[in-house]
């Protein structure tokens, strides 16, 4: 049984330090995102005032681009539970209280993000029978969309990865360290 | 319906659950207990929340000030602002409110200024017989400027709640953040001089010519932002763009204290902080869209107008009201939801949205340093090592300063319009 504990804490182990890997490499791939947004926005505004040369479509794809942006670096900050929050009650709580409150976030927020996810597809499978484009890019207006279906439903599953591994926490013996992130 | 869009929202926020999840949660309740509602509305607010092109402006600005607070800017602008006041009783505490503001002209993020800043200034200001809570105080509550000072992305925020001008936003923020900022430092020399801190050192011109070199290309950048949103060069947004330019060829060429990898990760730093506020940009519009569908807005206006209030009571209710929000909730998230809610009455009461939205930010802006919940006093714990109910009592002189700032800013609209209007 010991046994068997050890290695599923060393399983956790190594699923975290992954996680932790693919994070760094996931924000930096985000940060080069983030660039190249700006690098189209100056370009555009830069042809524009000097050569009156303006690329139709840039607004829209900056645009696109920063909504793939935030629902990528929404998925990582929910991982590192590192979201804008009032932490003042996790921060003053015993590690077993803190892991008790970290069950009801994670269950919020499988319950939350799981329905946004089904309101998502739902409105996908709307628009790309439609065939709906974009005004200026012509871009399927699925491609956009997929972006909080893709981001909602990654929110799930780390929720619901969270949620386990927090419940297990919570029920280990009372005097067992609390293990949010 | 008051159980799923208040009461369980206040207690999500009140255990410390992320702000996006404490309005998605709300709305989803609602959507399947209570109104039930096509599912794929959602998705199309929770998109158009987001798409919008004004928006680019925040991860551009989050980005610009990332990249010159990693470029060491922060002790090139207490040098400056130390340089300058350094005769003044209690100089350091002042050039503590200087380089805060000056920050806030960068980057528009308190939290960033106050992390930034406090790691630098507080030892120095306990070595200098600031006492702890006195020191860690000034750090928590001198953040509360950059949310006025342009560029802010409350003020952006609250342009798009509202919709208002971002750049007249901008202009009318300068005034009213200069003021705050003048306040604090008088506080900060007046009761330097009744605790016997001494000045810094004397006032030196060649010091402070070679510390304001050292600092220029930094304090050339609000200049350039707010110079060419001014002048009608380019939007808010594409000013942003141009001030991550800028802020990487600085950090880059002239400051030479970034490498290109130095740059992808404050990007990417950047990204994470932008996303982590857009979320609730989107999860807030949801929130919003459904009490404006319930009539909520219309439902304050015809209860402010049965009441019978003039605009200076009005004014003072709003006041207190956000104080209180903003001990609870941070700008973000209370600028977007009670913006659509309150405007349309300020406007029926004659009082201008443009001042109005000044009011807004600078009620919220106290809320970041207000005990119990204020989010700056968080981030002083962690820089300061303080404990909580320490930078309670550090704050509390601060507060009572800017809460006489807020009541001169509520009451000369002036101060807020002449710079703002002339755009």
């Amino acid at each position: 049984m010991a046994s068997s504990n050890g290695q599923g804490q060393a399983a956790a182990a190594d699923v975290e330090t992954g996680g932790a890997a693919i994070s760094s490499a996931l924000k930096n791939a985000l940060g080069v995102v983030l660039l190249a947004v700006v690098a189209v926005n100056v370009v555009n505004a830069g042809g524009r005032y000097l050569f009156g040369l303006s690329f139709l479509g840039a607004d829209e794809l900056m645009v696109y681009a920063v909504i793939w942006l935030v629902m990528g670096g929404a998925v990582l900050s929910l991982f590192a539970r590192s979201h804008i929050n009032v932490n003042l009650a996790p921060s003053y709580a015993s590690p077993r209280a803190r892991t008790l409150l970290y069950v009801i976030h994670d269950a919020a927020a499988v319950f939350a993000c799981s329905y946004v996810t089904y309101a998502s597809w739902q409105f996908i499978r709307k628009i790309s029978r439609l065939g709906v484009e974009s005004m200026g890019l012509g871009l399927p207006m699925t491609v956009p969309h997929a972006a909080l279906l893709f981001g909602f439903g990654a929110m799930t599953l780390v929720a619901v990865w969270m949620l386990a591994r927090d419940l297990i926490a919570l029920l280990r013996a009372p005097t067992a360290e609390g293990r949010g992130s | 319906m008051i159980v799923t869009l208040a009461i369980v929202p206040l207690v999500l926020l009140a255990i410390g659950a992320p702000v996006f999840l404490v309005f998605l949660t709300g709305v989803v309740a609602t959507m399947l207990f209570v109104m039930p509602l096509p599912p794929a509305a959602l998705q199309q607010v929770l998109f158009g929340g987001l798409d919008n092109y004004a928006l680019l402006a925040i991860p551009f600005f989050v980005f610009a000030g990332e990249l010159m607070g990693s470029a060491g800017i922060a002790s090139r602008l207490i040098n400056w602002a130390l340089a300058l006041v350094g005769r003044i009783p209690g100089s350091l505490g002042v050039a503590t409110v200087g380089a805060s503001t000056a920050v806030g002209a960068i980057s528009g993020s308190s939290v960033a200024a106050v992390a930034a800043l406090g790691k630098t200034l507080y030892p120095k200001l306990v070595a200098s017989g600031y006492g702890q809570e006195r020191a860690g105080g000034l750090l928590a509550s001198s953040g509360a400027i950059d949310i006025v000072i342009p560029p802010s992305i409350a003020m952006i925020l609250y342009g798009l709640a509202a919709e208002q001008s971002i750049p007249k936003l901008f202009m009318a923020g300068i005034l009213p953040g200069l003021l705050m900022a003048a306040m604090m430092a008088g506080y900060v020399v007046v009761s330097s001089i009744a605790a016997g801190i001494p000045s810094e050192s004397r006032f030196d011109a060649r010091v402070a010519w070679q510390a304001t070199k050292d600092a220029f290309a930094a304090l050339l950048m609000p200049v350039f932002v707010l110079g060419g949103i001014y002048n009608g060069l380019f939007s808010p947004t594409e000013a942003g763009g141009f001030a991550c330019l800028y802020a990487i060829l600085v950090a880059l060429f002239v400051y030479k204290s970034m490498t290109v990898a130095d740059i992808v990760r404050a990007a990417g730093d950047s990204a994470i902080l932008s996303a982590q506020i857009l979320i609730i940009v989107a999860c807030a519009g949801v929130i919003t869209w459904m009490l404006t569908t319930q009539g909520l807005p219309q439902a304050i206006i015809g209860w402010m107008t049965a009441l019978q209030l003039d605009p200076v009571t009005f004014l003072l209710m709003v006041n207190l009201v956000l104080l209180l929000i903003g001990c609870f909730l941070d700008p973000t998230s209370a600028i977007l939801v009670f913006a659509p809610l309150l405007v349309p009455v300020a406007i029926s009461l004659g009082v201008d949205p443009i001042h109005f939205g000044i009011i807004m930010s600078v009620n919220l802006a106290i809320g970041m340093f207000t005990p119990p919940f204020g989010l700056n006093i968080f981030v002083a714990q962690s820089v300061t090592g303080l404990p909580a109910h320490s930078l309670y009592r550090g704050v509390m002189p601060f507060l009572a300063v800017l809460l006489a700032a807020l009541l001169v800013i509520t009451f000369v609209p002036a101060l807020s319009l002449s710079l703002g209007q002339a755009n």
